[in-house]
Formats: structure tokens, sequence, C-alpha cells
């Protein structure tokens, strides 16, 4: 991968380029913006252009280095992500320790933190004074999407690059021009709000189906017929496939707010499934107002608790019994 | 030349060069002038005011050549191995990293030695928040009377995490937040330095955004040379800063005061493809209601809003179109869908529901109107209700309240006792109690404590 294989965020690039040529890139770096843009392949092909042996402001993909960091082989260039659920006090030592050693075939080290919102508060603190004064041979490169979280301590010693979701017109033209039909493509483009990555994985029959499946599950829920599907599909003595459940929230999420989006009657185009713009209007009136902001509400809590390990079972059962009640 | 971000390349080297902390810096120069140097400091302060650099240069202030002084010289030996951190005696440790109480153990060992090659040992611990509990008691011995030549001094963001036992072995000094015009005259000389032109009101806003932190500043500073080369203009930096444009905010405040919740819809699309973070649109957006509400309720609001002219025309008008009473209200509300906001999975979702409701937010009746509504009924019923009266209503008329306290205390107690059976027994009044459970119950001890007094 070299620049030009990044999609979108030009300037992002125009402005790591400049540096490059200007030998002028920061040591302590923090890419944050949206999950699925690219930050930690760009972040990638910064340590590749950082260490690449024929450009100077790009990655070759030809000579030893380059290819050795595309097969994640390459001493001097290190990737560090959250162990579990997150990243450990251990981990930045080690980053620490090496960090101060000089590079061993390449130019320059550099490390990469994915996912930098998931260091613990040791992990953080114990990062500050390195990023503060890295070795001018070290660089860190701290990749997040939730830039919130990350301490202003850590923050203030960055070079902060942020990066645009790619914008919807672009993911549709790039997936048109990856020979998805125009339509599908328009679909996808709204349905991954600017996760790029998102966009081109995604197995399209897959996802009509189980939104077709998930559209069922909230009619039901809604009609209030035939209810016990949704506790059938979700809690059973079997282990409960917590991914499965994320995504069908997820759609009825989005049904709801497309839903409170026709009941105040705004803008069509902007719906998130515009594929079911008709059944919307159809079983609009099954749904108040209040009603489906109480819906998200409680949709928003059980993503919140899914993310705290509560129990999967009681978890389903409770919203369950929210929704319909 | 390698290349240093300038937060390294401008670290101050003597007291004279530091920015602000003017108090600070003086005690300890007249410290080391009237040879009173403590054996233990603790510098506390928010990120990038200076704080290691202060221990720095004090450090090479106690070991310069030319004696304890007032001002290093950063030529002798003893300041220049303080510079490269390479300096035997003066120790500088990471207290995020060696946290344990091993780390201490071992820290405690070579205290016990002299000094081998300057006159002083100089411990200093940043980040000494993070230490853990038995690591800090492990140091407090040590730290009550330390071998002769040695000084400690402690640097942290975080000063209510440091034990107070600690603390009180220890001279505390605070930095404080960097002005903006300190801040604004230190990135004028860095640019001066630097060959960058960059405009007055670049400067400025770069220093609103740095919010009293210095490293901060130059950071963006950095930024803004990283983007647009040695002639930085404000449109670029508007951009890096996200300075959020005013109309899409009027435009938010509009539709929610006007109640037009189809407004919202394309408002936030129109906010992402604009490229903002929606958690910063969210903080602007607080900002601006609290604006409108300042505006409401300050005669000269200029001093204390820095607004242009024509900025400060439409505040004014917008603030117009509700009462201070519901900008109030919508500020409440945005505050607390913060927290919301900032961890929902989906945050878009999130904030156009929020705002939707905001847009609805009108219809819902104040709590004034419903205890007006009730007074009402309560004429009508005849049997004054004390209890409620007690809750909530007292409140809003002390005037009642004064003409009460002229009757006995026993008398009121039977008289209220009995009118509240009485009422209880009317069943508007029982439904209002029903509604109105958690907020009668919420004021009811306070109300035992007046009756017993």
């Amino acid at each position: 991968m070299a620049f030009k294989d990044i999609l979108g965020n030009e300037r992002q690039k125009k402005i790591l380029r400049k540096a490059l040529q200007k030998d002028r890139i920061p040591n302590s770096m923090l890419f944050c913006g949206l999950e699925g843009v690219g930050k930690k392949s760009l972040a990638l092909v910064l340590a590749k252009a950082m260490n690449c042996e024929k450009k100077k402001d790009d990655a070759c993909e030809v000579c030893s280095p380059c290819k050795a960091i595309s097969r994640d082989n390459f001493p001097d260039v290190m990737v560090i992500s959250p162990d579990g659920n997150i990243i450990k006090i251990d981990q930045i030592r080690i980053l620490k320790q090496t960090a101060y050693l000089k590079p061993m075939v390449g130019q320059k080290r550099v490390f990469i933190v994915a996912e930098a919102e998931k260091m613990n508060e040791e992990a953080a603190n114990s990062l500050l004074k390195i990023l503060e004064e890295p070795p001018l041979f070290s660089h860190i490169i701290l990749v997040t999407h939730n830039p919130d979280v990350i301490k202003p301590t850590i923050k203030s010693r960055c070079q902060i690059l942020s990066f645009q979701p790619v914008s919807r017109e672009d993911i549709e033209k790039i997936l048109l021009e990856k020979g998805f039909g125009k339509e599908r493509a328009k679909i996808i483009a709204l349905l991954v709000g600017g996760n790029l990555k998102k966009a081109l994985n995604l197995e399209w029959e897959e996802i009509q189906a189980k939104r077709a499946k998930a559209w069922e599950l909230f009619l039901s829920l809604l009609k209030k017929e035939k209810v016990a599907t949704f506790l059938k599909n979700y809690v059973s003595s079997r282990s409960l496939r917590r991914e499965e459940l994320e995504e069908v929230l997820e759609i009825f999420s989005s049904f709801c707010r497309d839903l409170i989006l026709i009941k105040e009657k705004s803008d069509i185009r902007l719906l998130m499934n515009p594929d079911y713009a008709e059944v919307f209007k159809k079983t609009e009136n099954f749904l108040s107002l209040s009603k489906a902001m109480d819906y998200l509400e409680k949709i928003d809590y059980a993503f919140y608790a899914m993310q705290k390990n509560l129990n999967m079972n009681l978890l389903v059962t409770s919203l369950f019994s929210n929704l319909i009640s | 030349m390698t290349y240093l971000i300038y937060a390294r390349k401008y670290r101050p080297t003597t007291f004279e060069e530091m920015i602000g902390q003017k108090p600070v810096v003086q005690t300890l120069q007249n410290a080391i002038k009237n040879n009173r140097v403590a054996q233990a400091y603790i510098f506390s302060g928010m990120r990038g005011v200076g704080k290691t650099t202060a221990a720095r240069i004090f450090a090479k202030a106690l070991n310069c050549q030319h004696g304890p002084t007032p001002t290093p010289c950063n030529k002798c030996e003893f300041c220049k191995t303080i510079t490269e951190d390479r300096s035997i005696d003066v120790l500088e440790i990471d207290g995020a990293s060696n946290r344990g109480i091993d780390e201490v153990r071992s820290l405690r060992e070579g205290v016990k030695y002299k000094p081998i090659y300057s006159r002083n040992k100089i411990i200093i611990i940043d980040e000494v928040h993070m230490l853990t509990r038995e690591a800090f008691n492990a140091l407090l011995k040590t730290l009550e009377e330390p071998p002769p030549n040695t000084i400690f001094i402690f640097a942290t963001t975080e000063f209510h995490k440091v034990p107070a036992t600690i603390i009180s072995r220890c001279q505390h000094f605070e930095f404080k937040k960097i002005s903006q015009k300190e801040i604004i005259n230190h990135l004028l000389s860095i640019t001066k330095k630097e060959e960058i032109t960059i405009s007055s009101f670049g400067l400025n806003i770069i220093a609103e955004a740095a919010d009293g932190s210095l490293r901060d500043a130059q950071s963006l500073l950095d930024q803004a040379v990283a983007f647009s080369g040695e002639n930085i203009s404000d449109e670029d930096l508007k951009e890096i800063l996200g300075v959020m444009n005013r109309e899409i905010l009027f435009e938010c405040s509009t539709a929610i005061i006007e109640e037009r919740p189809d407004g919202i819809f394309p408002l936030v699309e129109k906010v992402i493809n604009g490229g903002y973070d929606l958690r910063f649109f969210y903080k602007e957006l607080i900002q601006h209601f609290r604006n409108l509400l300042l505006i409401k309720s300050v005669k000269s609001p200029l001093e204390l809003l820095p607004l242009r002219e024509e900025d400060m025309k439409k505040y004014q008008e917008e603030a117009k179109k509700a009462s201070s009473e519901e900008f109030l209200r919508y500020l409440v509300v945005l505050q607390q869908g913060e927290q919301g906001l900032k961890f929902s999975s989906h945050p878009r979702i999130y904030l156009e529901v929020l705002l939707v409701k905001l847009c609805h937010f009108k219809k819902v009746t104040s709590l004034k109107d419903i205890l007006q509504e009730l007074e009402k009924m309560k004429k009508g019923i005849k049997a004054p209700s004390e209890l409620k009266e007690n809750a909530e209503i007292s409140v809003l008329r002390p005037e009642e309240e004064k003409r009460e306290e002229s009757v006995p205390e026993i008398e009121i107690q039977g008289k209220r006792e009995r009118e509240m059976e009485q009422a209880l027994k009317d069943p508007t009044v029982k439904y209002f109690m029903d509604t109105f459970k958690a907020q009668v119950l919420s004021v009811e001890p306070i109300k035992r404590v007046k009756d017993k007094e």
C-alpha cells in the first residue's frame, strides 16, 4: 500500500507528504477520525515511507523495508493493539523500552498504537513522558476513533491529525468503480455512514437478508404480534452471539431513527434505509414519536450494557420487556 | 538538522525565559538566594504550563558550577549534563511507568549515597499522581527527613490524587493557566524566529483554543505550519482548529426554538459533511445556548462576550425568540445529554433524536404552570392542602410562610395534620399527591427538621 492506495482524505495525505519531504514528521502524533476511514493504514504507509530506501515521500513497495512492513515482518515498526479489551501498561512498557534503542535495520522506529482510546489509566499515563520527549529516531502514532476519551495531557503532547469521514458521494463513486449496481451503491453508501472499510466488506445479499429479518422482528414488536420470536431468537441456553444481537439492534435503531424522520416530515432523501421508505410510511402509525425515542434510548442502553459485559440473557429479556411494554 | 517540535525547541532553559508563573519563579529564586531551599517540592497545575521545565531549571540552578544561583549559566558541565538528561545526580523519573513499591524501594536505596559528582542530588518524579498507594507510603519517611543535599521535586497534573501525607511534607506550588496575552506574545516571538507569517486574528484563535496551556498553543502552531507552510492563512487555521461556522449553530437554535424538528435531519447531515466532529458540534451548541442565555440575562453582554457587532446583533435577535427560562431548560437538557453522546454507539442518531426532542420541548408544561393549576383547583376544593404547599409553593410565595410563623408551632402541627387528612380524602388531591409523590417526599425531611427547631 502506498499513499495513492488510501482512498479519500486527500488533505491529510498532502500534509504528511509535505512533512516527509521536509523531514518534519513529528515524533508523536494522534490520528483521529471515524472508524474505517483509513487511519491505521495511513499510519502504516507513513511508517513505510519513513523507512523506504528509494522514495522520500512515499512507499515504493519494492525495496525490502517496504515489503517487510507489508508483511508485518519489520523489526523497527511495531503495531500495538488492545490485549483483549484494553491496552495494558506492560504493552506500553515494551514500547518505551524499544523506543530508546536505535533502529535495527531501518531509519526510524515507528510505533503505531491502534485503538488508543482503549489504553487504561495506567498505560496512558506511562506514555506521557515518552510522548513529550521521544528520541529523535522514534515516532509514536496513536490512532483512535474517539478522541474525546483520550486524556488532555496526551493530546497536548501530540500533533493531532483529524480525518474526515469519506463522503457519501466518494463511497458511492468507489463502489461504482468496483462494479456495484447504481441503486445498490447508493444504499450501501447511506448505510455505512462514512465508513469506507465497512462499505467495501459488506456482503450485499447477506445484509439485505439481515435487514429484512430485522424488519420483520421490528414489525412484530411494534404490532405486538408473535412477539416471542425476538426472545426465541436471542435468548437461549446456547451461548448468545453478541455480534448478531449488536447487528440487529443497530438496524433497529436505524429504523427508529428513520421513522422519527418520517414522522417529522423531514427530507426523505436523508433516510438511512431509503429502500424501506414506502414500508415506513405504512407503519408510521404503529409507533408514536415518544415511543420511538424511548426505543432508541433502550437500545442505546443495551449497547452500553453489552460493553459492560452484563449477562446477555438477562439483558435481552429486559430489553424485550421494555420494548413491548 | 533534525526536526524538533516547537514545544521542545523552545523549552525555556532559564527562569527568566519562563512564561507566566511569576510567583512560583520568584519564590524559587529567592529560596536559592537566601539559602532556604526546602527538601521537597510539589508542582501542580494543568498540562503544558511549565512544571517539568521549572523542575529542570531549578535542578540546574542548584547544581550549576557558579554556586547555587538563581540564574544558572547553561554553559558549565553541570548545566549541560542536566539539559541533555545524562547527569548522574539529577534523576528524572517517570512516575507513571515506575509506579510500584519496588521502584520506590530501589530509589530509597540510591538516596542513601552522597551525590557523586555535583553539589546536590535531585530527584524529579514527573506524573507523580500515578504512584501506587504503597509506593507513596514507602516514600514518606525518606521525604520527611531526606539525607543532606537531597532534594525531591514532584510534578503532577492531578494534585488531588496525591495523598495528604505527602503534600504536608512538601512545599506546594500551583502553576496557573497562562493568560492569552502571554501566549500570544510567546507565539509572536516564535513566529519571528521561524519566519512564519500569521495574522493577529490567527494568533488569537490559537491562544483561545490552547485554553491556557502553552504547549497546546505551540502544538497548534506546529500543526498549522505543517498544514499550510510558512504562510498561515486564517481560513486554514479555522479548518485545523475546526472553528464552528456560526451559521450552522444559529440554524440549529432557530429550528429548536421555532419547533421545526424536520429541520434537524438536514442540519446534522450538514454538520457531518462539513467534517465536524459531532461531539465538538455539541459542545459548541451548548456554548451557543449559553451565549443566548447570557444575552438574555445581562444588560451589557458585550463586556462578557467578545463578539463582532453583526454577530452580536444576530444573537440578540435570536435571544428574543424565547424566554430565559426556556433557554435555561434547553441548556439543562443539553448538558445532561453530553455524557450520553460521548458514550453513545451511534452518536449521529443520538444527536438527531436529542435535538428533535428539544424541538418538542416547548410543549412540555413547566412545573410552575402545573403548580398554578393546582393552586386554582385547591381554591375550588376549598380545603387547603398544606402538605403540598410546604413542598413547592412555599418557595414561590414566601410571604405566606411568614404569616404562618406567627401562629404557635404546635397549633400549626395539629392543624396541618387535620387538613392533610381532609385533603387526602379528595380524589383530585389524591391524584396530584400520587403524581408529585417524589417531589413531596424529597422535601419531607427538611420540613421535619424545621418543625423540631
